[in-house]
C-alpha cells in the first residue's frame, strides 16, 4: 500500500506549500506587519451607490445569494459577504440610508442579523435597526417573487449582490435594474459570473469578492490568507507554463502531473 | 466556543488527511456519517428562519394600517400552516402534501424559473452593445456562439460551428479553469482559518 493515494502527490505538495505560506503571513500579521491589499475600485462603487440612495432618499438592497454554510464549496462565498455587509450597513447607518436585506441563508441569517445590528450600534443609531425589515429571512424558492415584486414596489436606488448564487442571479439583478437601481454584483460561482457581469452596472469576479471582504474587514487572518492564496496562484501559473512547454515538446504531461 | 471549534478543527484535518493518505480508508464510512450529521444540523437552521419569517408576517397583519399589502401576509400564513400541518400529520408522502406540492408549488416554481429566459434576453439586449473593446469582443463572441446553434446560419455557413466550438473549448475553458483554481485556493485559505480558530463566524 502506498503512503499517499495515487495521483494526489502533486496536489498534496501544493497544499502543503500554500498552507506554509499562509502560516508565514499569519505570523507576520501577528507580529504587526500586515499585508497591504490595494484598494479595489469596487469600494468606490459601493460608496457611490450609497450616495445615490441617500440623494434619492430610497433604499439600498443587499442580496447575499443562496446556498448553505454546510457545503465547503459554498462557504467561502457566503462568508465573504459578511465583511462587505458590515461595511455597507455601517455606511448606510452613518449616512441615513435605509438598507433592506432579504436573506435566503437560514444559518447565515443569525450572523448577518448580528452584523447589521452591531453596525447600527457602531454608527450610534441602534433605533433605526428594524429587526423585521432591515433583515428578513425569505425562503430560497420565495426569493424570486419577493425580489421581483418588492423591488418593483419599493423601487430601491441601489443594489449589492454578493455571495454564492444559483440561477436566481439574472432574475434578481434584472429585477433591481428594472426598478431603477444601480447595482454591484459579485459571485464565486463560475456559471453565474457571466450573468453578474451582464446584468449589473459593476461587478466583482470571484476572488475580488474575497479581497473586498478582507480589505473592508481589515482582519489580519483574511489578509494573510489572501496573500498565501496569491502565492498559490503564482505556483499554478509556473506549473501551467511548464506544462504548456512540455506538452508542446511532445512530453506526456499528464503522466507527470498525475504522480 | 472551545469545544465546537475543537470538533470543527479535528474533523477538518481528518477529512483532509483521509483524502490524501490511504491508511485512513477504514474510517471512510464514518466520514460519510459525519457529512450526514452536518446535513441534519443544517436543517435545524431552517426552523429558526421560518419562525422569524412568520413573526414578520404576523407583524404586518397586526400593523395593517402601515402596509397596504398586509392581505398577502394572511395568504402566506394560511398556506404555510396548511402545508405544515399536512406534512406533519400525513408526512411528506401524504396525499394532501403531495397534491399541494405537485399542483401548486412545483408549477409555480417552474413558471418563475421560466422567466429566466426573458430576463436573460433583456440583460443581453442591454449588454451586447458596441460600447468599448471589451463589450465588442463579448458581442462578437456571443453572436458566434448563438448563431452556431441556429440551422438558419449553420446551414449556409457551417464554419460558425467550428468557431463557436473553439470559443467554448479554448478561451472559455481557460478562464473557467483559472477561476476555479482561484476559488479552490480560497477554500484552502478558509479551511486553514477554521482549523486555526481564526474564523469563528462559521459557528454562527
Amino acid at each position: 500500500m502506498s503512503v499517499i493515494v495515487a495521483g494526489r502527490s502533486l496536489g498534496l505538495a501544493i497544499l502543503v506549500i500554500v498552507i506554509g505560506v499562509i502560516l508565514y503571513y499569519l505570523r507576520r500579521a501577528e507580529a504587526g506587519r500586515l499585508v497591504k491589499i490595494r484598494r479595489l475600485p469596487q469600494i468606490d462603487v459601493i460608496d457611490e451607490i450609497i450616495a445615490r440612495c441617500v440623494e434619492m432618499n430610497k433604499e439600498l438592497w443587499f442580496l447575499s445569494g443562496q446556498g448553505t454554510m454546510t457545503y465547503a464549496t459554498q462557504l467561502p462565498g457566503i462568508l465573504s459577504t459578511f465583511g462587505i455587509l458590515a461595511y455597507v450597513t455601517q455606511k448606510c447607518a452613518e449616512f441615513g440610508c435605509k438598507i433592506h436585506h432579504p436573506t435566503a441563508l437560514p444559518i447565515a441569517y443569525n450572523i448577518q442579523y448580528e452584523i447589521m445590528r452591531e453596525a447600527y450600534e457602531m454608527a450610534g443609531k441602534p433605533e433605526e435597526f428594524d429587526p423585521l425589515d432591515t433583515i428578513i429571512y425569505v425562503p430560497v424558492a420565495a426569493t424570486r417573487p419577493y425580489v421581483t415584486n418588492e423591488s418593483w414596489r419599493r423601487k430601491p436606488a441601489g443594489g449589492i449582490l454578493t455571495g454564492f448564487w444559483y440561477h436566481y442571479t439574472i432574475i434578481h439583478a434584472e429585477a433591481l435594474q428594472r426598478a431603477g437601481a444601480m447595482t454591484l454584483g459579485g459571485t464565486d460561482t463560475v456559471h453565474n459570473i457571466p450573468f453578474m457581469v451582464a446584468a449589473n452596472n459593476y461587478s466583482m469576479i470571484g476572488e475580488e469578492m474575497y479581497a473586498m471582504s478582507a480589505y473592508l474587514s481589515k482582519d489580519p487572518a483574511l489578509t494573510s490568507s489572501l496573500a498565501g492564496q496569491d502565492i498559490g496562484k503564482y505556483i499554478i501559473i509556473v506549473l501551467t507554463i511548464i506544462g504548456m512547454i512540455a506538452a508542446a515538446a511532445g512530453v506526456d504531461v499528464l503522466k507527470w502531473f498525475a504522480v | 466556543m472551545t469545544i465546537p471549534l475543537f470538533i470543527v478543527s479535528v474533523l477538518t484535518v481528518w477529512m483532509t488527511v483521509e483524502y490524501f493518505f490511504p491508511f485512513l480508508a477504514p474510517l471512510e464510512p464514518a466520514s460519510h456519517t459525519v457529512q450526514t450529521f452536518a446535513t441534519i444540523l443544517a436543517s435545524a437552521a431552517w426552523g429558526l428562519g421560518t419562525a422569524v419569517l412568520c413573526i414578520a408576517h404576523v407583524r404586518r397583519i397586526y400593523t395593517q394600517s402601515k402596509d397596504p399589502f398586509w392581505g398577502y401576509s394572511v395568504f402566506f400564513l394560511a398556506t404555510f400552516f396548511i402545508m405544515f400541518l399536512s406534512g406533519l400529520i400525513q408526512g411528506t408522502q401524504g396525499s394532501i402534501f403531495l397534491w399541494l406540492y405537485n399542483y401548486i408549488q412545483a408549477p409555480g416554481d417552474q413558471a418563475l424559473y421560466s422567466t429566466t429566459a426573458f430576463y436573460v434576453t433583456t440583460a443581453g439586449y442591454r449588454v451586447f452593445r458596441f460600447r468599448n473593446l471589451d463589450a465588442t469582443v463579448l458581442l462578437i463572441s456571443g453572436m458566434f456562439v448563438m448563431w452556431s446553434v441556429l440551422p438558419l446560419f449553420t446551414g449556409p455557413f457551417p464554419v460558425l460551428v467550428t468557431i463557436a466550438k473553439w470559443i467554448n473549448n479554448v478561451p472559455s475553458v481557460a478562464a473557467y479553469r483559472g477561476f476555479v483554481m482561484g476559488v479552490a485556493l480560497g477554500i484552502i485559505g478558509l479551511a486553514l482559518r477554521v482549523i486555526l480558530h481564526k474564523h469563528r463566524e462559521v459557528l454562527a
